[in-house]
């Protein structure tokens, strides 16, 4: 250190960090699992009549619908169904689908490295494309490089991902002949799937980057070395982008439920076989078990990615160590 | 499915191939893509499903001209009321070879009276089901069974199903996906949760299948659906929105075909309880208000049939008698003392004719018609507003919730059989009644229909409850007649929509 002491972190201090936001993402899948709970009983609508009309019994006989209330445990109290909900989950066992009758986790299992690797790509292409082109945007601030940056940032956030989705669909894969309408997982369909759903969160992203990166720019340390005659380039990179990737970490983490969030839609236009295309249809016909998975693992998922991002942050950023400490 | 049968029947459908049935000089297969999925083999629960596709059969067919036909039978008589007799085909197999003959029927009837709800609840429990003939089955009840020829032509009851197989498959139901356990033209070779692949059966009974396989693809967005046709990866496109009809029709290779009115439409029930409704006069007028031409013609571009009776137009019960006349419907109204005001709407010791309309957002195409019946209405005077509820069934049933006229999609005569929707929707005290309708003389015929066997005596039945409908105590009444709908490529631009659900038979083929 400058002062010629030495700040000593505690071993044990990202371990008890990493156990708290463990504890916190236990609770938080919780806490969501409970909301879920409590809220689908209140949708109008009998999920029984749902899941018959699903399999286009659109009729159904009094018997049909005590049959299946019966087998769904819908005859039951509220809280005794989730008590013995959480204790199969606790148990491993997820139920089955109403739908489908299949068991939930074995489905989810079957759909997850699809999401994965839309979800995965998708993040990929988005970190990298709103980091270039913050760094274009505020290298050549002002010219035509920074108002393109600047005007596709206000489109793709004017424009909803679906929209663009479909618009990718008609053009693209049907009009230019990119990749196929009923995907099978086809790698084309993966790349323009991941890059709308890019595209869509590198916008906000990139806005938050830019105006961080000019406010570095304008600080001391740019100044001292603008002074020594360090050229734009390296100050932008060394003395403005190292500060500016805090914040931006920040909102990447905080936005990386909205990617996931994002990527039902997208599944199911891009016909990709995901979990959030299944998701989807669960909801509609509201598969209860289904939908708990669903919340349980999406939870866990989202809290399980911020505590990397605040990792990252931690290694990034000594401040942070020592304020951690 | 293990993961590598599923990686290959991905990598034949990315390549428009069906393991086994690419062949130089046969047409391709027929590739659909549609809305439900087929989730498993299990024939009470899912597999029902593939008579629609050409893979199973039922016993009896309902077609368009409102009649029941044989199917896998060669007859079905009706010596006495309550005794049905049932010819049977020779030489018909399963399509892994064992014979269809009165064991095997039986023994999947009887399967079905077990395991199925539906059969449960539409066969009478004194049912007996015997073989008298070597190709023979009697059917006698204690009572009459007027519906027995419906029963047979419906998916969800008696599937005709190769029993043996299925029952030493216990509940694996993925070991039946290849067991030919069908009697269909087309024999399933693969399902997964994405698709159904099934080749053609060359031991079929009625002949040699046109295609040479049949490709069944699960796609939930109705848009995807459209475009896979759009970009060659399917020929037929199952339930488009009637939305897409104008888009569809403007696109250079695309069709939209439909089909000729089916069994259901949007059907208006009264709300007779309360209201403005519980004016018997007041029902009558909004019966003469509607210009079901307009709808069927201007609001749905001819998307829909129009409806000119309750029932679809040419079945033999069907009683034409709906009409459009304003005038009548304004007398009605002026005798009944609503009296027309200074802005045209009409009103009653103080209190405004006024009725809410019931919709519910699964059904977009509620909107437009929501509207257009808010301007017929208010030709005669009617203000009419519009209210929607999501799970309108139950929200109808709930005396919270005030509407007065609600739109539903319904079908009151699905596979040729009336009973089911009568005793749900319309007798007394049903779980459906929404409106609280109590005709005595309709609950009658209601509780008479089950047990007449006699065709004209069942007609004189069925009119007289539509002349009630109209003309004397109102409930329940047809907006619309629904026709089929499809989208397809020009290589199946003569394709027309099967009626009730039957998409593919063994003569489906391309038309160029």
């Amino acid at each position: 250190m400058a002062d010629g002491t030495v700040s000593v972190i505690p071993a044990r201090a990202p371990v008890r960090v990493a156990g708290a936001r463990i504890l916190q993402a236990v609770l938080a899948a919780l806490g969501a699992s409970v909301l879920v709970w409590l809220m689908l009983p209140l949708a109008p609508g009998d999920p029984v009549e749902m899941i018959l009309a699903a399999r286009r019994i659109t009729e159904p006989t009094a018997e049909q619908i005590a049959t299946l209330r019966e087998r769904f445990g819908l005859d039951l109290p509220l809280w005794w169904r989730f008590v013995h909900w959480l204790g199969a989950v606790l148990r491993g066992d997820f139920g089955l689908s109403w739908r489908t009758g299949q068991p939930v986790l074995a489905g989810f299992a079957q759909r997850l490295p699809a999401t994965l690797q839309l979800v995965g790509l998708g993040f990929v292409l988005s970190v990298g494309w709103s980091l270039a082109l913050a760094l274009v945007s505020v290298r050549w601030r002002g010219a035509w490089p920074d108002r393109a940056v600047l005007a596709y940032t206000r489109i793709a956030a004017a424009v909803p991902s679906f929209v663009l989705a479909l618009l990718v669909l008609q053009f693209v894969v049907v009009g230019a002949g990119f990749g196929l309408v009923l995907s099978g997982g086809a790698g084309m369909t993966l790349l323009l799937a991941a890059m709308v759903l890019g595209l869509d969160r590198a916008a906000g992203w990139t806005q938050l980057l830019r105006a961080t990166l000019l406010d570095h720019l304008s600080r001391g340390p740019a100044d001292v070395a603008r002074a020594r005659g360090a050229g734009e380039g390296r100050i932008l990179v060394t003395y403005a982008l190292p500060p500016a990737l805090l914040p931006y970490l920040t909102a990447v983490g905080v936005s990386l439920g909205g990617l996931i969030g994002g990527a039902p839609v997208l599944e199911t236009i891009f016909t990709w076989p995901g979990v959030g295309q299944w998701v989807l249809q669960a909801l509609s016909v509201r598969d209860v078990p289904v939908i708990q998975c669903f919340v349980l693992i999406a939870a866990l998922a989202y809290v399980g990615a911020s505590l990397l991002i605040d990792a990252v942050a931690l290694w990034l950023d000594p401040r942070l160590r020592e304020r951690t400490a | 499915m293990t993961a590598i049968t599923r990686r290959a029947l991905a990598l034949a459908l990315a390549f428009g191939l069906a393991p086994g049935l690419a062949a130089a000089d046969d047409p391709a297969p027929l590739r659909i893509v549609t809305s439900f999925s087929i989730d498993s083999m299990n024939p009470w629960e899912d597999g029902f499903w593939m008579q629609e596709f050409g893979q199973a059969e039922l016993l009896m067919q309902f077609r368009d001209d409102g009649l029941h036909h044989p199917w896998l039978l060669a007859g079905l008589e009706n010596p006495e009321p309550t005794r049905w007799v049932m010819e049977l085909r020779p030489d018909v197999t399963f399509q892994n070879g064992n014979p269809v003959d009165a064991d095997a029927i039986l023994a999947a009837i009887a399967a079905a009276r077990e395991m199925s709800s539906s059969a449960r609840a539409e066969v009478p429990e004194d049912a007996v089901f015997a073989q008298t003939g070597p190709l023979e089955i009697t059917v006698t009840t204690d009572q009459p069974w007027a519906e027995l020829p419906g029963v047979l032509a419906d998916e969800q009851i008696f599937l005709i199903l190769d029993m043996d197989t299925v029952e030493a498959a216990g509940d694996d139901w993925a070991s039946l996906t290849t067991a030919g356990i069908n009697t269909g033209p087309y024999q399933v070779t693969a399902l997964t949760e994405d698709a159904m692949l099934a080749e053609a059966y060359a031991g079929y009974w009625q002949g040699t299948p046109a295609l040479p396989g049949v490709e069944v693809r699960f796609v939930p967005d109705a848009n995807a659906r459209i475009l896979a046709v759009q970009n060659d990866e399917a020929d037929l496109a199952l339930y488009p929105p009637l939305a897409a009809m104008p888009a569809v029709q403007a696109t250079p290779g695309l069709h939209f075909n439909l089909g000729v009115p089916s069994t259901g439409g949007y059907v208006g029930y009264m709300n007779v309880s309360h209201g403005a409704l519980e004016d018997v006069a007041v029902r009558r007028a909004v019966l003469r208000a509607v210009d079901y031409h307009e709808i069927a013609h201007d609001v749905f571009r001819d998307a829909v049939g129009e409806a000119t009776s309750f029932y679809a137009q040419g079945f033999p019960w069907t009683l034409e008698n709906y009409r459009t006349d304003h005038d009548e419907a304004a007398r009605l109204l002026d005798d009944a003392g609503w009296i027309t005001g200074a802005d045209g709407m009409r009103s009653r010791d103080g209190q405004a004719l006024s009725i809410t309309l019931a919709i519910y957002p699964q059904q977009p195409d509620l909107v437009p018609l929501a509207t257009v019946l808010q301007a017929q209405l208010a030709t005669v005077g009617i203000t009419a507003d519009v209210v929607s509820f999501d799970g309108i069934n139950d929200a109808l049933m709930n005396p919270a919730n005030a509407w007065d006229l609600a739109l539903l999609s319904n079908s009151p005569a699905g596979w040729g059989k009336v009973q089911g929707f009568l005793a749900s929707y319309v007798a007394p005290g049903a779980r459906r009644n929404f409106g609280g309708y109590d005709n005595p003389e309709v609950a009658q015929i209601i509780a008479d229909l089950p047990h007449v066997t006699d065709a004209d005596e069942r007609i004189a039945l069925l009119h007289r409850f539509q002349e009630i409908q109209q003309e004397d105590d109102p409930y329940v009444f047809s907006l619309t007649i629904s026709k089929g709908r499809v989208v397809v490529n020009d290589r199946y631009e003569c394709y027309q929509p099967g009626f009730t659900i039957f998409h593919v038979s063994w003569q489906t083929a391309p038309c160029r």
